[in-house]
């Protein structure tokens, strides 16, 4: 593992109301830079993203639009959509997975291993600590093998 | 070249059938099987076709909310046999969408049910990649095996349709009254429902009805919902490596499928990029008779290949009323036999994912 980014605090984000998938991409991006990568990024990355609010915020979307839908809000309200933003932000055109239940960190070892990516983003979305929410992603890059348990 | 992985059993459960045989020769017959349901869009109600189980005289749901899980256990009982499961990876994009739209709280997901109900106690994943959701399962089973982490994996998809879902596809104007995959009149896609699990192990463990050699996933990270061909084209680049396919001799492709102008057109100049324009496989979507069962694609394009190998027959193209000549493809609208030892499954989802499943005869 090397390289992360950690932001704490929604109002450090540029704007107050930015979207739960725009906190997603600047995550991945702050990962990416501590790693000295520039965007877009050339070798062939992917991204694994996983929620500990399960699929809270797309569903909000999608229960709020439910009776009136706007083709604009689509896109966000497909669960994928804070992986898929922050691919096409930062150029990620290895494998782009969503994880709603199991080990994210295991899914993007498996990638590598198989060789689908070179490297591999991994973003946590934990907006709904109470204590703290935050946004996490660290880069995972093939170093030779990488244990998993 | 990576292990392949065997393939020991099917289930699937589909608007044309309550069980994987009954559902390919629905797909092959002469009729569809759209009903109209209402929803609404906006303050207006409005009617759309969809291919739901209503038609299967499907009398196992409990409450609103837990009709997916249903769903999923109709299709997942058929897979599971005898024996222990190490692991499961399940696709699905409604799995909180349903809870969501009758305000019910979100409880524990699909892959939980499913796993409690099969004992398996470790290796528990669920994906939400949009319309990719279980074939990236289906290759998340296979990364699973070949890591030596799981002997035997149950894996595929679940879905069902909502009234919010066909509300979401209408206003971006992609719902269409019928579905033509590659018919030069194509307007749109429907929504169908149903699920599809299969048993994989590891090679050398019991006797595979298939064998999945190869998964390619990328990302075309262009666009949210415009698809981009050499994305598509890569993923099957990908998948033949994986599979150890240099010669790329497919008896024939199950695209994704969905019959909008899009879909089609970037798939077809995809598989024409992958074979450098020359003669291309044979290449069928089941969703004009199915519907497009959303996370649930790569499942049921699975299970249909399968059985297509299997019996040495290409199913039927339901739907293709007109080829498009700007496609450049033999899409059958009859089925078709043929000798054929290996087929690829294509799986898109919104936000560029694309995914390719090499499958072949034992």
């Amino acid at each position: 593992m090397s390289g992360w980014a950690y932001l704490t605090d929604v109002e450090q984000v540029e704007r107050r109301e930015v979207p739960y998938r725009k906190m997603a991409m600047l995550a991945c991006k702050r990962a990416l830079e501590a790693e000295n990568f520039k965007i877009p990024v050339i070798p062939i990355a992917g991204i694994v993203f996983v929620s500990r609010s399960g699929e809270k915020y797309p569903s909000e979307i999608w229960r709020k639009q439910a009776a009136i839908v706007r083709p604009t809000q689509f896109g966000s309200a497909i669960l994928n959509s804070a992986a898929g933003y922050a691919a096409i932000e930062l150029g990620l055109r290895g494998p782009q997975i969503v994880v709603v239940h199991g080990d994210a960190a295991a899914i993007a070892v498996q990638q590598i291993q198989q060789k689908r990516s070179q490297i591999m983003l991994i973003c946590v979305d934990s907006l709904d600590d109470p204590v703290k929410p935050y946004m996490f992603a660290f880069v995972m890059r093939d170093r030779g093998s990488i244990g998993v348990g | 070249m990576s292990d392949r992985i065997g393939v020991l059993s099917a289930g699937m459960v589909s608007a044309g059938g309550k069980t994987l045989a009954e559902t390919w020769d629905f797909v092959n017959g002469d009729i569809g099987s759209l009903v109209t349901l209402p929803y609404h869009l906006g303050t207006t109600q409005r009617r759309a076709k969809v291919a739901n189980l209503m038609a299967l005289e499907y009398t196992g749901i409990k409450k609103i909310g837990e009709r997916l899980f249903d769903i999923a256990v109709m299709a997942a009982d058929q897979a599971v046999g005898v024996g222990n499961l190490d692991g499961i990876c399940i696709g699905s994009t409604t799995d909180s969408y349903a809870a969501q739209e009758h305000g019910l709280p979100l409880e524990n997901p699909l892959v939980v049910f499913l796993a409690d109900r099969y004992r398996i106690p470790f290796h528990r994943f669920q994906f939400s990649n949009a319309c990719a959701s279980s074939s990236t399962a289906i290759a998340a089973g296979m990364d699973l095996i070949r890591s030596g982490r799981a002997n035997t994996v149950l894996v595929g998809g679940a879905d069902e349709v909502l009234a919010s879902c066909i509300a979401a596809f209408d206003a971006v104007r992609i719902y269409g009254d019928e579905c033509r995959p590659f018919d030069i009149n194509r307007k749109g896609l429907t929504l169908g429902e149903g699920a599809a699990f299969f048993v994989l192990a590891k090679e050398g463990i019991g006797e595979p009805i298939a064998y999945l050699n190869g998964a390619g996933l990328t990302c075309d990270a262009k666009d949210e919902a415009a698809m981009d061909p050499y994305a598509i084209a890569d993923a099957m680049v990908l998948a033949f490596i994986e599979a150890g396919d240099e010669k790329r001799d497919l008896g024939f492709i199950c695209a994704h499928g969905t019959g909008t102008k899009a879909n089609d057109e970037a798939e077809a100049w995809a598989i024409r990029l992958v074979y450098h324009h020359n003669v291309t496989p044979p290449v069928v979507s089941y969703k004009g008779a199915l519907g497009h069962p959303q996370g649930a694609s790569g499942a049921f394009g699975l299970a249909l290949t399968i059985e297509s190998l299997r019996r040495q027959t290409i199913f039927a193209n339901f739907g293709i009323l007109q080829d498009d000549p700007a496609l450049h493809l033999f899409v059958p609208g009859t089925p078709v036999e043929a000798k054929m030892k290996s087929a690829m499954v294509l799986s898109h989802g919104t936000w560029g994912v694309d995914t390719a499943l090499h499958v072949s005869l034992p």
